[in-house]
């Protein structure tokens, strides 16, 4: 069967299906809004002497327009006694378009573009709106306007965190307890100076994954 | 005097008795009797099951007007209460809850639904495969969604059958709960647990939406629920033709009381005139009643017009005053003595065949054709005689509703010239006197003497409308079957806005296996469902919905069943296929448990989807009749290169469906067939009234005989109808069967005006020998009244199958009579009085 009520059963399952997307594309936004060009942080300095913050951090992560970067990803899965690894390219346009391109161990690609959230592999190919993920929609979006330099969005879905000194810093995102469960339970990114170096995400279940970003530009 | 008694007391018996009738009598506002009867049997029934099956059920509620942070809290509130009133089986709003049960069928019993489920698909290298595939989806970006998953189902039934059922684009949600595409709108699906058909059950759940949403309106002022589906409309029609019944019957009745308050000034002649329509309505209803075994709300609606006819007979009964009868102390004895002399000929008129009839109304109509009762009643039981033959032609059609109006007609008017002949005579006391019109009939006389100098420019005027009824008469009769359609059109712009925003589109072309069971119309299905696969690869078709992919045969079932390996022969091939797999044979026990399971569950029957949606959507797609079940396979067009699908090549794939043993493959275009059918049936309306309207002719050639005196009763009926086509076309109406119906209502109507004024023409202008006016042309004009009050009263109804015969009559008896004045003969003088007359 193809239509009416059945289209409409698969939605909790679907919506799953792009809770899961999304928060990976959100960590991949953050990854890519934090690649900052190496003459953007050209002076060390230490968080707590130089004036340096979250403010400021934001600041100069909204005047990215575009960056490119490769990623090497790995997961540890309860599940399984291996690590799994995948690798592939991460790209962000301003304003609003995300792409995680996977190249190995299958190829895949996961967008987000404006409203439009896209899943394309050998198989499947499926277009659906961000409206349709109320729980994820408001990660989504207020990632995107931190990417504009909006610390306020950002504070309203995470309790951000940040230590270390510009060449060595630690970012650490917290849900509210409010936002929906099927967020992360934390995302930490590492970063020295300009540059992004590592995402590692905690899911609710305790399985985590590593994020190691290469060749920012 | 005891004669009149026994007259008054059977009149009262058989009152008593037709209002029994009616009283245990359904009452039915079910539009499918205006729909023509599909040629066979067999289709008929699918469509009757369709209209009452579970799509017949599904409401779909709209509420604008909520604050985008409080819509989910309203919806899932509305859900709440909507199901808590007992009057819906199911409500879906979009959210998790409300499709639990449906994820919880579809995953366990995903071994007997899913087509993978093969003998290969569990043989080592077959879950090798699969358990690398997981793996490699846990690595994905989709893998939180299979994590969960993966222990139980290693293979991705779950999935796969979720992406099975999927096209695409889904519902729009706001929070977990649907909304319009706008996203302003919330919107839920409800299933009712009272049936289609069932007005009342229906209405019922109407008032608990309605109840549910109150809370929502007192909290957002600006809160607006809109309600659609074919159980609204149901209720609708039936509340807006019950209501118009109501209140044009009492308009109605009101008007034509004011008139004849005027026309006679004493109680008593109102409360007789009563006496005609009273037996008229109840006769009218009783018949049907009894033919069909229910009356329709329509057919009542109609009945009203009755009671503007049947007022016509006392009319000129009580009106008339014969010549010689001037002074008045010997009306009662007139009437009584005409009484006599009339009954051989008006119980001959109406019980005779219809070819017996013809020369018995020659012989009365001929042999007197004087002033008195006994030519005044031949002139009457002539008209009741062509309107009956005229109706007798609709009782032949293929519509169910019109039979029922036709027989309403046809004993509503012989049971009114029988109560006005027999019943009203026996009911006015002796002495009694109406008021003499005479005064008003005289200057009617002389208006009428004037009118005939029209005659020639009435005649052109007549022929002008001619020519143009024949140059337009390719766009005369809407062939649509809409045009009958009592929803309004508003109504049916909502149901199809909220239809496109929840995506159930109504059933167009659909492909029917019919079997002898059950499990022979899934069977058959499946086969054409297997060929359909192959169209929808080759992109001839968009998709399509089959019962046998939510409820697969047992054959099937079973098939997929033995696929499945016991748990010992299973744990062994896990371990064989997990080697070199980072995932560990021991962690799969829940797989092989649920395995195990499947195996031992008895297969999944139709029982088992009750409360699903899923179930909702199968029970819409299966239906059963007599001994016979059908299969309804839903067929969606082929989307194009751009955005509008392509239209199914129906002819191609009528000519292609497979055959399948044990069970019947067609195809069905609901919409179409009923459209083309609906067409032909109007035509074949067409050409019966047309057939009644020339035996209409012949039974009056063959009473008056004279060629020219048949024309000039004949010519302002056809007259009258040409010009009412004319004033349509002008109007730039277009006509349906309604119109048909009034056209022929004009003719027995009318025919009465031109029978009177023949009779006019032969007795003296209906002069007595004093020189007064025995008051027949008031009578007609006063009947012509009452038809149009009556009518035009029926042509402001809502309900535009009333609407369409209100005007059609209103206008063409207006037309009647004013043709039948303008063309009368003049009348000859007064000469003295023949030998023999039949009035003293």
């Amino acid at each position: 069967m193809t239509s009416g009520s059945e289209r409409r059963d698969a939605r909790p399952a679907r919506r799953a299906l792009i809770g899961a997307i999304a928060a990976v594309g959100a960590t991949a936004a953050i990854a890519l809004a934090t690649i900052g060009p190496r003459h953007a942080w050209a002076q060390p300095a230490t968080a707590a002497a130089g004036g340096w913050d979250l403010t400021r951090l934001l600041d100069e992560m909204s005047r990215r327009k575009r960056t490119r970067a490769r990623f090497v990803e790995r997961q540890f899965l309860a599940l399984l006694d291996e690590p799994v690894d995948a690798s592939g390219e991460l790209s962000f346009d301003a304003p609003d378009k995300l792409v995680k391109r996977t190249i190995s161990p299958r190829p895949e690609l996961l967008s987000v573009d404006g409203d439009q959230v896209r899943v394309e592999r050998p198989g499947l190919a499926r277009t659906m709106s961000l409206q349709q993920l109320p729980e994820v929609a408001p990660l989504i979006e207020s990632l995107r306007a931190t990417l504009n330099g909006d610390r306020q969005a950002l504070e309203t879905v995470f309790d951000v965190g940040l230590e270390g000194r510009r060449d060595a810093w630690r970012m650490t995102l917290r849900p509210h307890a409010r936002a929906g469960a099927s967020l992360p339970r934390r995302i930490v990114l590492g970063g020295a100076g300009n540059e992004v170096r590592q995402v590692e995400i905690e899911q609710a279940d305790g399985d985590r994954s590593v994020m190691r970003i290469l060749d920012g530009r | 005097m005891s004669g009149r008694r026994a007259i008054v007391l059977g009149w009262l018996l058989a009152l008593a008795a037709a209002a029994v009738i009616i009283s245990r009598t359904p009452f039915l506002a079910d539009m499918s009797v205006f729909l023509p009867r599909t040629p066979t049997a067999e289709q008929r029934l699918l469509v009757e099951n369709l209209r009452n099956g579970a799509t017949a059920r599904i409401l779909l509620v709209a509420v604008d007007g909520v604050p985008a942070d409080a819509r989910a809290r309203a919806s899932l509130g509305l859900r709440e209460r909507l199901l808590a009133s007992q009057q819906f089986q199911l409500v879906n709003n979009g959210d998790r809850g409300s499709l639990a049960n449906d994820q919880k069928l579809l995953f366990e019993r995903r071994y007997l639904l899913s087509p993978a489920v093969t003998p290969a698909a569990f043989e080592t290298a077959g879950l090798h495969e699969a358990l690398r595939r997981a793996i490699d989806e846990l690595a994905s970006s989709t893998g939180a969604l299979t994590k969960p998953l993966i222990t139980r189902d290693p293979t991705g039934e779950l999935l796969r059958l979720l992406g099975r059922l999927d096209v695409g684009d889904g519902l729009r949600t706001h929070d977990g709960v649907w909304v319009d595409p706008e996203g302003r709108r919330l919107l839920l699906m409800a299933s009712t647990r009272a049936g289609g058909s069932d007005v009342d059950g229906q209405q019922q759940a109407i008032e608990a939406v309605h109840a549910a949403f109150a809370p929502i309106a007192a909290e957002w002022s600006d809160a607006r629920l809109r309600v659609s589906g074919p159980g609204v409309f149901a209720v609708e029609s039936r509340r807006d033709i019950e209501h118009d019944v109501h209140r044009l019957s009492l308009l109605g009745s009101g008007l034509i009381i004011a008139m004849l308050c005027f026309v006679f000034r004493s109680p008593l002649a109102i409360g007789l005139a009563f006496v005609p329509m009273i037996s008229a309505v109840l006769a009218g209803a009783s018949t049907v009643s009894w033919v069909f075994g229910s009356l329709h709300g329509l057919t009542l609606g109609f009945g009203i017009t009755l009671i503007a006819e049947a007022v016509d007979y006392a009319l000129y009964q009580m009106i008339r005053r014969p010549a010689g009868v001037g002074t008045g102390d010997g009306e009662v004895g007139a009437a009584a003595a005409a009484g006599t002399a009339g009954t051989a000929g008006a119980g001959a008129g109406t019980n005779a065949d219809d070819g017996d009839a013809g020369a018995t109304v020659a012989t009365l109509v001929g042999s007197g054709g004087r002033t008195g009762a006994g030519g005044f009643w031949q002139t009457i039981v002539l008209g009741v005689l062509t309107s009956t033959i005229g109706f007798s032609a609709l009782v032949l059609s293929g519509f169910p509703g019109l039979t029922q109006m036709a027989t309403f007609s046809i004993a509503g008017l012989v049971a009114a010239a029988l109560a006005t002949r027999f019943v009203l005579p026996a009911l006015t006391p002796a002495g009694f006197r109406p008021r003499d019109l005479g005064g008003l009939d005289r200057r009617l006389h002389r208006v009428c003497a004037r009118l005939r100098r029209l005659r020639w420019p009435a005649a052109a005027l007549v022929a002008v409308a001619l020519a143009m009824v024949w140059r337009g008469h390719d766009r005369l009769w809407d062939d649509d079957i809409a045009a009958l359609n009592p929803v309004s059109a508003a109504a049916r712009q909502l149901d199809e806005e909220l239809r496109g925003a929840v995506g159930a589109a109504e059933a167009g072309t659909m492909i029917v296996v019919t079997a002898g069971s059950q499990e022979a119309a899934l069977q058959g299905a499946e086969q054409v469902g297997a060929w359909l696969d192959e169209q929808v690869a080759a992109q001839r078709l968009g998709a399509y919905e089959s019962p046998a992919t939510l409820l697969p045969s047992e054959r099937t079932q079973q098939a997929r069943r033995a696929a499945l390996p016991p748990a010992d022969v299973l744990r062994a091939r896990l371990a064989e296929a997990t080697r070199g797999l980072p995932l560990r044979a021991e962690r799969l026990e829940p797989f092989i448990d649920d395995v195990q399971a499947a195996r031992a569950a008895p297969p999944l029957t139709l029982d088992e989807l009750a409360d699903t949606q899923l179930g909702l959507r199968v029970r819409a797609l299966l239906t059963a009749y007599d001994d016979r079940v059908a299969a309804i396979i839903a067929l969606r067009a082929p989307a194009a290169a751009g955005s509008a699908p392509r239209p199914l090549d129906e002819a191609w794939l009528a000519a292609s469906l497979p055959r399948v043993d044990g069970a019947v493959v067609s195809l069905l275009n609901i919409k179409q067939r009923t459209d083309r059918l609906y067409a032909g049936y109007l035509h074949e309306a067409i050409r019966l009234s047309i057939g009644g309207a020339a035996i209409i002719l012949l039974l009056l050639a063959a009473s008056i005989r004279s060629p020219r005196q048949v024309l000039s009763v004949c010519a302002p009926l056809l007259g009258a109808v040409v010009l009412t086509l004319g004033v349509f076309l002008l109007a730039g109406h277009r006509l349906n069967l309604l119109h048909l119906i009034g056209l022929l209502l004009v003719v027995a109507v009318g025919s009465n005006y031109t029978l009177f004024f023949r009779t006019l023409a032969i007795d003296g202008g209906g002069q007595r020998r004093d020189g007064t006016f025995d008051g027949t042309l008031a009578s007609l004009v006063f009947a012509n009244l009452a038809i149009i009050i009556g009518f035009g009263v029926l042509a402001g109804s809502r309900v535009p199958l009333l609407s369409a015969l209100g005007s059609t009559v209103a206008i063409g008896a207006a037309l009647a009579l004013a043709l039948a004045c303008v063309w009368a003969q003049a009348p000859r003088p007064l000469r003295p009085p023949p030998t023999g007359d039949a009035a003293r």
